[in-house]
């Protein structure tokens, strides 16, 4: 035929145009950096295309694809690869990297993350340590209460809230929460050479012992263990607690707190307390927004280099290309139920190729997901001890005190 | 002869001012890009067309030959009828792809005039061919399938994608099989 019947065809025609930013939607790929050898984005989206529009039947039947479909596709495979790697990083390196500041690490795609976790573990116990009051990063106050011995005014009983609490939540506006009060008796240490604690040593032993017994030179020494002392603070520490008064408090009621024994003298007694506020309140680490790593949204996990990605990664990024160009394709070819044609209609496979590509896309996604899981530093370090095991188990059977000269 | 050079496709011949659309120049024939109606713009025109071009051209393939009678080549007699010793002229003929509908082809004896042969065929044409190939079928052309040759009874363009006349999809001819002495195409015996 004379006249150019095929001018306005759309189909793919053997080959595409040149890959440039005009012809990919984003062009985060392009002209990278690559070593010798490496394939670039743009020969692979280029040749991948051909190589997709023979697996869909080119040159037998038309592919109604032009090549700007085929880049999208290609494009978008390699972009939801590094997606998927990326979020397994984010996963494994979440712990390692939660309020690392930003500014240390502008892009962590391509570099591996040595880390413990331990800063991120020590971070959180740092709550567990204000409450076990092992320095936590609540800051603990002190504060006091007088407490009467007057006959007259002598009290077990002291409440809390008004002698405390009130007058903190009105100066703070936060309740507090008591930790620990100093009601205790002296400690039986300082009593080991008190005479009349039933168990001492006296004084004379004790200017004796360091030299100003009679006033001259010692003259006798007294050699005991160490244990002899533990067993006397023990024994003045339960002749305290069961034939005298013992120290103790208690808290009673509506915060009140009673004391053991009646007081029979004035004195301070020191208590020490949280805010509540200071509890309560979520810490944020310290710094604007986004200076430091929150959540998965900020760790910099970027673009990669496409001409880094490994040779599995190519392929699976090529397979997952083919499904985009099938549903793709599936969608173009379902736009109608049927087309027409001269004095009919005809019924395409549009819906059998989108099928069959949710399925291969999910499938390799599964696949990928799968793969990355077993790679988890967890399930590594579980594997490496599964090996561990059987290796023993193999060496065990190996025959003993074989010499080999 | 030479093949015609004016524009035998109505639509775009201005010789066919009932085409246009009220002589205005910004839509239709004037103005390639205009196709009105949401459904079956130009791109899923042309997406559609591909699908047909690939179904007629690579895997139908039935490939026709379209003579277009030659009205100022052909003498009359005083009845308007062609001359009998010359025959009908024909323009030559040109190649077009179509879906050919056959109907079972029968014979007649009873005649006074000897046995006779009849066949119904309706051929379906893309119009989008025939205005590229500048080809119009009109009543009397004649088509060569299978090595017999059909005179065309009657033209019928109905089809429009979306109802709307702007986009005509196809001309289904219905053709009658008819004798090649009628014609002056195939040299014969004399």
């Amino acid at each position: 035929m004379s006249a150019n019947l095929d001018a306005d065809r759309v189909r793919w025609p053997g080959s595409g145009s040149l890959v440039t930013s005009g012809s990919v939607p984003f062009g985060y790929y392009l002209k990278e950096s690559c070593s010798a050898g490496e394939s670039t984005f743009e020969n692979d989206c280029s040749s991948s295309a051909m190589w997709a529009a023979k697996r869909l039947g080119y040159p037998i039947v038309d592919i109604e694809l032009i090549d700007v479909n085929f880049y999208a596709c290609f494009e978008e495979s390699v972009l939801e690869y590094n997606r998927v790697v990326n979020e397994f990083n984010i996963v494994n390196n979440m712990a390692d990297l939660t309020g690392v500041p930003q500014s240390q690490f502008p892009n962590l795609t391509g570099l591996g993350v040595k880390s413990t976790g331990l800063p991120f573990v020590v971070q959180l116990s740092k709550q567990y340590g204000s409450e076990a009051l092992v320095n936590g990063e609540t800051p603990l106050k002190r504060n006091f209460i007088y407490v009467s011995s007057s006959m007259a005014g002598s009290e077990q009983l002291y409440d809390l809230n008004k002698l405390i609490g009130d007058e903190i939540e009105h100066l703070t506006g936060s309740r507090i929460e008591i930790r620990r009060v100093f009601h205790h008796r002296p400690p039986a240490i300082a009593r080991v050479y008190d005479p009349f604690s039933m168990t001492g040593m006296s004084y004379g032993n004790i200017l004796s012992e360091m030299g100003f017994g009679a006033y001259s030179p010692a003259t006798q020494f007294l050699m005991t263990p160490l244990f002899e002392d533990l067993l006397r603070v023990q024994a003045i520490d339960l002749n305290d607690m069961i034939r005298k008064s013992n120290y103790s408090f208690e808290i009673v009621g509506n915060n009140k707190l009673r004391i053991f024994p009646i007081p029979t003298h004035n004195f301070k007694l020191w208590v020490d307390y949280y805010l509540e506020k200071d509890k309560n309140i979520t810490n944020f680490y310290s710094g604007s927004r986004y200076e430091y790593v929150s959540d998965p949204s900020d760790i910099p996990y970027e673009y990669c280099k496409y001409c880094k990605i490994n040779q599995p990664g190519k392929q699976w990024i090529k397979k997952y290309f083919l499904a985009l160009c099938k549903e793709t394709l599936g969608r173009i070819l379902q736009k109608y139920s049927t087309v027409p044609i001269p004095g009919g209609e005809v019924t395409l496979d549009g819906a059998e190729l989108r099928a069959e590509a949710k399925d291969e896309t999910s499938t390799l996604i599964e696949k990928l997901r799968d793969m990355l899981e077993k790679s988890l530093r967890v399930n590594q370090l579980e594997n490496k001890d599964k090996e561990s095991d059987a290796m023993n188990k193999m060496l065990s059977r190996v025959p003993l005190h074989i010499y080999i000269g | 002869m030479a093949a015609p050079t004016t524009r035998q496709y109505p639509k775009q011949n201005p010789a066919f001012p009932q085409y246009w659309t009220d002589g205005r120049k910004d839509v239709g024939v004037y103005n390639d890009k205009y196709l009105p109606g949401r459904f079956f713009s130009r791109r899923d025109m042309n997406l559609l067309g591909s699908v047909n071009a690939e179904l007629f051209s690579d895997i139908v393939e039935v490939v026709v030959q379209v003579f277009k009678i030659a009205l100022s080549e052909t003498n009359v007699n005083i009845y308007g009828e062609s001359v009998s010793s010359q025959g009908k002229m024909f323009y030559p003929a040109i190649d077009l792809t179509c879906l050919a509908e056959r109907e079972d082809i029968t014979g007649e004896n009873g005649s006074k005039f000897g046995p006779d042969r009849n066949q119904n065929v309706v051929f379906r044409f893309r119009e989008r061919d025939c205005i590229i190939t500048n080809f119009f079928p009109e009543l009397g052309d004649i088509v060569l399938y299978n090595e017999r040759f059909y005179e065309m009874d009657n033209v019928v363009q109905e089809q429009f994608l979306g109802g709307h006349p702007d986009k005509s999809w196809s001309l289904i001819v219905n053709t009658h099989y008819t004798r090649l002495s009628k014609l002056n195409i195939v040299q014969r015996q004399t």
